[in-house]
């Protein structure tokens, strides 16, 4: 009973390497060292992992305490797959500039967007 | 010397370590193979594929001429030191475990071995190049080739470019060291193969000098005194006749080519790595990492044949040659301690002598099975018996079996098929402490030994138990479990289970969350599943195991005994496990109840309902409540006038001004039991209110209380304010002493002075009326004019206590004469007493009021 419990719930996963997806969308990958029963997560070596395109920048972050109800999704990192992973790693300036770049260039987006929906007479609500 | 390390053997390809797991990975993507093949290309160059054959006549000719053993495989520039004492460099990081092992190899061998440890040292390193190379026979042949001599010749085996890859079994390149290049390399530069080794390592065992072949000799098979090159020479003479029909040109190993011969995948092998670009650089304690070429071959080629019929094939093989190893045995008795040692391999049978025939069988390096992977260490291995005897003067046949082997061999470390042997001889072996950054392989491979070293250890500590039960290992005990020089060299030991992570990386950080507290955590979770209505809340689950349960008894029903047993075992492991339970469970776990949380009525809820009662000209539609006022107010009562609830709601302002609105609603009469829990926590209200000062409001309340009750109420208050061992014995000093501190902290506090004076006030004006014995029989009078006395000189004493009331007193000469005089119980407290002793607490309240003007609060 209480291996089937641990394989459903987060104590199994334990000192395991996590990415762990926040509501705000930004993803934590970091060694789970100790968890709750709501979900609450201390991760130790943590990275902010910020991927733009192909590249990927880490922050680090340290050890951080995640509440659980901003827990969105947590997955096991493969390690050895993680290093095959074609994407290529940058420097945190460099991923937080292409980042930056990246959200002006979806607000633009936005904008020429919402604009030829007024431009029709249509809103963007309309699609909600 | 990383450098050369991350290059050498001992840097297995992770993919061929953790054997069971490269099958599936390769199945699961070609990504490994593809870059592992690239990366045998880079380092043998694509001409690397040739006639091995050819090399391994070649080169074992240059053998025969030179004697030279081969100490160490290296990657194309590694060089290892000639030097023992190098060894030591290998200390930091990865080398580590090469080092340990090499050290527990040694130390484990014949005293007469110790003289040379320092060659002993290379022994690993050699062992594993060899093993490595030809797999775990070929480790045998570099043992007994392969001591380093200190000065002596000591031919690097490198597998050249050329040659094919570096795990091509039989292929080996020699290459002298460059201090013995002069001497050694002419003759060493040529290949040879393992089997012209293990050929002449057999030749010297005939004439018995296999220990003791001179120091000028090429060392490595002189000075060790293992009896390996035995071992390899069996393993040789077992290759030859089976392998002598089979001669596969090329390396694909098909699974009908499996069958015929034993070895068929060591001679597939090398074609595969040849085929490989470049070789992952060897991790040098990296036992438990294969290279993954091996595997990765196949995936290139036609299908290759599972893993697990090879391995079948091979021991339907081993079978049959067991017969003709019979011949050899008698060699291997006379061979001498070496035989005993090598051994790495799963699949052994042993003879009479306590030689393990296994040997013959997983020596040659082929493609890891996960049949063979048990993660569990045979403890019949070869390696468990070898040599104990000797060395602890067993007969080999009552070799005590170790889980953990007194030698770990290098070489059996490379053995991917074989689970067990490579964990024994990881035990104790110091983690890496780093991973070669460079190679994601090499991080693997050590991700994989470390993994199998925890579990290595953790079986091994596991067995360890038994046979200490077992008791038939007399002076065996500590062997078994720690070579004492080899531990104390070591810089890391495992010590907790937990320390490799999931990902299987050493970290010494994992564990910080308990077993208690995971369990705690699962408890939780588990009361979820818990049910007093099963087949309402889990139905399909509870008929499930109903019917189960059924026809399991139905199957058992024909023997009645032996479903009379079952079903008591069944009691039994329900017992147990509700023991489990209970130990695992002290407690049910109870959510945290927090008073007045979401979800529940508050105080305040009531009181805003009773006030709206209050207001004439709301409807009574609009009232939120059904109940009256009295309902209101029990409730709220009830939960006021316990102690502990008061003096909680009261420690917020909050609470407080909760308390003087709902005062205001209170009828004297209901007032009581609130003031008496009041005064029961006053002293620590009071503490807590010099900030809020919203006590004093109080104050107007008790008053009209206090001039409306009589003496039966007031004295409970009085009994309240009196600390309990003074109101529980008669009249005495100590109880003073004790109340002193009590009434005094209530002089210093607004309140607390307003309370005691309105207090005395009344008993002197109950007194003055002559009403404080009214509707009160003798006895409880007598008693209660007892407490007035004590109430009355425990508020002259601590009045006399503090200073402003203190001085007040003194004024008085009269309440300086009566608080000296002592009262006799039962009569009247005098007047004059009581009235100096207000006019004294009156006085202080004004002073008080006078200071507080500039307080928080002021009252007039």
């Amino acid at each position: 009973m209480d291996s089937f419990i641990e394989a459903a719930s987060l104590i199994g996963d334990v000192d395991k390497k996590l990415m762990v997806l926040l509501r705000d969308g930004r993803v934590l990958i970091g060694i789970l060292r100790t968890v709750d029963q709501f979900a609450n997560l201390v991760l130790h070596r943590t990275n902010e992992r910020i991927h733009v395109g192909k590249e990927y920048g880490d922050i680090n972050r340290g050890v951080i305490v995640v509440r659980g109800e901003n827990v969105v999704l947590y997955g096991v990192v493969d390690t050895e797959m993680e290093s095959k992973l074609p994407f290529k790693k940058v420097s945190v300036d460099e991923i937080l500039d292409a980042q930056r770049k990246e959200i002006e260039a979806k607000k633009e987006k936005d904008t020429l967007r919402a604009k030829a929906l007024k431009e029709r007479d249509l809103s963007h609500d309309d699609f909600f | 010397m990383e450098d050369q390390l991350a290059d050498s053997f001992f840097g297995f390809d992770a993919s061929l370590s953790g054997a069971h797991d490269e099958v599936n990975d390769e199945t699961e993507d070609g990504q490994d193979e593809e870059f592992y093949d690239a990366l045998n290309e880079e380092t043998f160059g694509t001409d690397a594929v040739g006639d091995w054959e050819e090399d391994h006549e070649k080169l074992a000719e240059i053998t025969e001429l030179a004697r030279v053993r081969s100490n160490s495989y290296n990657g194309i520039e590694e060089k290892y030191n000639e030097n023992g004492a190098d060894m030591d460099n290998f200390a930091g990081g990865e080398s580590d475990l090469a080092d340990s092992i090499s050290r527990m190899v040694f130390e484990d061998q014949d005293e007469s071995i110790s003289s040379e440890s320092k060659m002993a040292r290379n022994f690993p390193m050699e062992s594993f190049d060899g093993s490595y190379s030809s797999s775990a026979p070929s480790g045998f042949s570099l043992w007994s080739n392969g001591g380093l001599s200190k000065g002596q010749n000591q031919p690097l085996i490198t597998v050249p470019a050329a040659s094919g890859s570096i795990w091509d079994p039989t292929i080996v390149h020699t290459q002298s060291s460059q201090k013995e290049s002069g001497n050694t390399m002419s003759n060493i530069t040529k290949v040879r193969t393992l089997k012209d080794l293990e050929c002449q390592l057999l030749h010297k065992q005939g004439t018995n000098d296999s220990h003791q072949s001179s120091p000028s000799h090429s060392g490595p098979s002189a000075d060790l005194p293992l009896p390996k090159p035995s071992a390899a020479w069996l393993l040789e003479d077992v290759e030859r006749e089976l392998t002598s029909t089979s001669t596969p040109s090329k390396p694909i190993i098909p699974p009908a080519q499996a069958s015929p011969s034993i070895f068929p995948m060591q001679r597939s092998l090398p074609p595969h790595h040849i085929s490989r670009p470049f070789l992952p650089p060897p991790h040098s304690f990296l036992p438990g990492s294969l290279p993954p070429p091996i595997i990765s071959p196949q995936t290139q080629g036609p299908s290759p044949p599972p893993l697990s019929i090879v391995d079948m094939a091979m021991r339907q093989l081993m079978q049959h040659s067991l017969a003709a190893m019979a011949q050899n045995e008698k060699l291997i008795g006379s061979g001498g301690p070496p035989a005993n040692m090598l051994l790495p391999f799963g699949h052994q049978q042993r003879n009479d002598k306590g030689f393990v025939d296994v040997m013959r069988n997983t020596d040659r390096p082929r493609p890891p099975s996960n049949h063979m992977h048990q993660g569990i260490p045979n403890f019949n291995h070869p390696l468990h018996r070898v040599d104990f005897g000797r060395h602890q003067g067993f007969p080999q046949g009552q070799m005590p079996r170790f889980p953990h082997p007194p030698f770990p061999i290098p070489g059996q470390q490379m053995h991917h098929s074989v689970m067990a042997p490579r964990k024994i001889i990881d035990l104790d072996m110091t983690p890496p402490e780093k991973v070669e950054s460079g190679s994601q392989l090499t991080a693997r491979d050590s991700r994989r030994i470390k993994l199998e070293i925890e579990r290595v250890r953790m079986l091994c500590h596991s067995f360890q138990g038994y046979y200490g039960r077992q008791g038939n290992m007399p002076g065996t005990g500590p062997q078994f479990h720690h070579h004492p020089q080899s531990f104390s060299q070591q810089k890391h030991q495992y010590h907790h289970h937990n320390q490799l992570n999931g990902s299987e990386e050493w970290d010494e950080y994992s564990g910080l969350m308990t077993q208690w507290e995971k369990q705690f955590l699962l408890n939780i979770q588990r009361m979820q599943l818990q049910s007093d209505r099963p087949y309402v809340d889990d139905y399909y689950y509870t008929m499930y195991m109903r019917k189960k349960r059924e026809r399991s008894k139905e199957v058992r029903g024909q023997n009645s005994a032996l479903d009379a047993l079952m079903e008591r075992n069944q009691r039994d492991k329900d017992n147990r496990n509700d023991k489990d339970n209970r130990r695992t469970e002290p407690h049910k776990y109870t959510p945290a109840q927090f008073e007045n949380s979401l979800g529940k009525l508050q105080l305040y809820q009531y009181l805003l309902q009773i006030e709206d009662l209050k207001v004439p000209f709301i409807d009574k539609q609009d009232l939120t409540t059904t109940e009256s006022k009295e309902e209101l107010v029990a409730k709220m009562l009830g939960t006021l006038q316990s102690e502990d609830k008061l003096s909680a709601i009261l420690c917020f302002r909050k609470g407080k001004n909760l308390l003087v609105r709902f005062l205001s609603h209170l009828e004297p009469a209901l007032q009581t039991q609130l003031w008496t829990s009041l005064f029961k926590c006053l002293g620590s209200v009071l503490r807590k209110d010099s900030a809020d000062g919203c006590l004093p409001s109080l104050t107007p309340y008790f008053q009209k209380w206090v001039s409306s009750v009589g003496p039966a109420e007031i004295s409970s208050a009085a009994c309240a304010l009196l600390p309990s061992s003074s109101v529980s014995h008669s009249r005495s000093p100590s109880p003073l002493v004790s109340s002193k501190s009590h009434i005094a902290s209530l002089l210093g506090n607004k309140f607390g002075i307003s309370v005691v004076a309105s207090l005395v006030e009344r008993i002197a004006e109950l007194q003055s009326r002559g009403a404080l014995g009214e509707g009160d029989r003798t006895a409880e009078s007598a008693s209660k004019y007892g407490l007035w006395l004590r109430f009355m000189d425990s508020v002259s004493d601590a009045a006399a206590t503090v200073p402003e009331v203190a001085t007040t007193l003194k004024m008085s000469m009269l309440g300086q004469h009566l608080l000296s005089s002592s009262s006799t119980e039962g009569e009247p407290i005098p007047l004059e007493r009581l009235a100096a002793l207000s006019k004294a607490l009156h006085r202080l309240d004004e002073e008080v009021v006078v200071d507080s003007k500039s307080g928080v609060t002021t009252e007039s």
